[in-house]
């Protein structure tokens, strides 16, 4: 090369202001450069795992946590991507070592000299675990997975435009399928200040020691008229006010029903993400996105979060029954009938652990396994007939797996057949519902 | 540690009964233990043409038993030679999952593939590595999201008012 440079140029050697070409010929001539000028070492740094430099976000929120059995964890929270992340102690220990100085054959060594075993697969999970939730300033690009999927795009689109009008149509089907099973429709998503200005303004009050003793008046009166007869006299007649009184009801039911979730919420000093509407196993839901109390360390408050909604439903049953017992009024009480019905079924329906409603969070704080509905039925799926041919011992997790993973896995089975075989039925409902009410509105005019 | 403990106890006795120090155990233990081999030489060499008197012999003990779980509490800093082998082994098992398999199953075995050739002791403190002592606790965490149906006709009865 450098003789091809002097034959294309040649008074270049001789000149102290070389020209470009020269000055690359010179270059290539030299002796190797150092390893940070060497585009090769560089390059094989950059492609080396052990030298990888991980670097941890700047601005994260850690809490400290201990479990009835006295093991101590780690949440932590990226406040920009509100996403959460469950750490051991050893993982902390990866995580302060994640300061874009340290390679992670540095982090192997010290946690090898330190807890006497080797992290790899620790290493290599976590650091997958903290890009997905991204907790890492720089996120390497998983070339090998674009490439492949890449190639797979381009093998699709050679089996011809009628292959892939089919899969399109296949995809937009699964994709309201799987949307009603659990899509948002709509999202408030700065909702938090309101509510915490709600709380200030009288929210707290809720909680006063007070308020918690008429609660529980309330209920055990309410609970205790339940089954005595009404004091109205004769049958209701059903008409337009008592259908829009009912509707009426059942929207502060639930407006209720979230909103303590909300204010319990922020009783505890978090954050509400976000509320709105949303499909849930193909039913329509409000709801309300309480996810930082993962932020408080006592599973007790967790816990009162997820209880505020159902009790709430428990409360106004109960008033709605007292009611029923001292009105008068047969109209009143067709309306109060249905909004009891209404809290009690709301009550159970939340407590039932197998679906992701309330009951479902609070056994989960309560056994101190999070996500515990995913890896029940992980666990079921994936090791359960293996450990039982095996005739392997069960520890306690596995054991509370094994029987909540079952029932879940029967109960979500039986819903979404339900599910399935009802939708043309409950659109319909629906419908008619609606039509009803706009009849009934317009024949007011 | 075992295989360091093996050794120090192994030493101990030896100190205490007057028998000669095994010559493999003394520079694997010099290397690492330096300020303890300095006190237990130190005794060994005053001590050891007389028997060892009881309260001389227990106070040794004690200061062995205690450096030995200061050493425990807080990881000895790993001499240069060490270091620089496991950095190598860890570099390619960090790249490589069979070899990292082979490491955690027959570190002596892994090394020579390399082409190390380590101590007694540097083998030991390899072999005190435990895959499966790790209990990891990191854990995705699910979203925490209050529902309530929205389904009145179901929940209410309505439809059956909205029939009668």
């Amino acid at each position: 090369m450098r003789q091809r440079l002097e034959q294309d140029n040649p008074t270049a050697t001789s000149a102290p202001s070389a020209s470009l070409w020269e000055k690359l010929g010179e270059r290539v001539e030299e002796a190797p450069s150092e390893p940070a000028l060497n585009l090769w070492a560089i390059l094989g740094a950059k492609v080396d795992f052990a030298k990888y430099k991980p670097k941890r976000i700047s601005d994260y929120e850690l809490t400290e946590g201990k479990t009835a059995q006295g093991q101590v964890y780690y949440m932590l929270k990226n406040p920009a991507a509100s996403t959460y992340l469950q750490l051991g102690p050893q993982e902390l220990f990866l995580w302060n070592m994640m300061d874009g100085e340290h390679s992670v054959k540095d982090m192997s060594i010290a946690f090898l000299l330190k807890y006497g075993a080797l992290p790899i697969d620790l290493i290599i999970n976590m650091l997958a675990t903290l890009q997905n939730k991204a907790f890492l300033e720089k996120r390497p690009v998983n070339l090998y997975q674009k490439t492949t999927q890449t190639l797979a795009r381009r093998a699709l689109q050679s089996k011809g435009v009628l292959y892939l009008t089919a899969l399109k149509v296949m995809a937009v089907i699964l994709k309201a399928f799987f949307w009603m099973l659990g899509g948002n429709i709509i999202t408030l998503r700065k909702i938090d200040q309101s509510v915490g200005a709600l709380y200030r303004r009288g929210g707290k009050l809720l909680f006063h020691p007070v308020a918690q003793v008429a609660y529980i008046l309330l209920v055990v009166l309410g609970l205790a008229t339940l089954f005595m007869p009404s004091g109205a006299k004769g049958g209701a007649t059903v008409g337009f006010s008592t259908i829009a009184f009912i509707y009426l009801g059942l929207f502060g039911i639930i407006l209720v029903h979230e909103g303590v979730h909300a204010l319990t919420c922020k009783h505890y000093g978090r954050e509400v993400k976000e509320a709105g509407l949303s499909f849930y196993m193909g039913t329509l839901a409000a709801f309300v996105d309480t996810t930082d109390m993962w932020m408080e360390p006592d599973r007790k408050h967790r816990m009162a979060v997820s209880w505020a909604g159902p009790y709430s439903n428990l409360i106004l049953g109960a008033a709605c029954s007292l009611g029923i017992f001292l009105s008068p009024w047969p109209q009143v009480n067709a309306v109060l009938t249905s909004l009891a019905t209404v809290n009690f079924l709301l009550v159970f329906m939340n407590l039932n652990p197998l679906l992701e409603w309330d009951g479902y969070y609070m056994l989960m704080d309560y056994l101190e396994i999070p996500c515990l509905r995913r890896r029940s039925l992980n666990f079921v799926r994936k090791q359960l007939w293996g450990k039982l041919k095996a005739r392997a011992s069960f520890n306690r997790e596995e054991k509370i797996f094994t029987v909540f993973g079952l029932l879940a896995g029967l109960w979500t089975a039986i819903v979404l057949v339900m599910f399935a075989i009802f939708l043309p039925q409950r659109i319909i409902g629906w419908i008619n519902s609606l039509s009803w009410l706009l009849g009934k509105i317009l024949s007011h005019f | 540690m075992g295989k360091v403990t093996d050794l120090l106890v192994e030493y101990t006795d030896a100190l205490l009964q007057g028998k000669p120090i095994p010559k493999e155990v003394e520079p694997e233990l010099a290397a690492e233990f330096r300020p303890l081999w300095a006190t237990v030489e130190f005794l060994h060499r005053v001590l050891r043409p007389a028997p060892v008197p009881s309260e001389l012999a227990q106070r040794l003990e004690n200061r062995l038993a205690a450096e030995w779980q200061k050493r425990q509490e807080k990881p000895a800093s790993i001499p240069q030679a060490l270091r620089q082998a496991l950095e190598q082994l860890i570099g390619r098992a960090l790249s490589d999952e069979g070899f990292r398999a082979q490491l955690i199953e027959d570190p002596e075995k892994a090394a020579m593939g390399l082409g190390l050739t380590l101590t007694p002791y540097e083998l030991a403190a390899l072999r005190t590595m435990d895959a499966h002592k790790l209990a990891s606790l990191i854990q995705d965490l699910d979203e925490r999201i209050s529902k309530t149906s929205l389904d009145p006709t179901n929940l209410s009865g309505l439809t059956d008012l909205m029939e009668r």
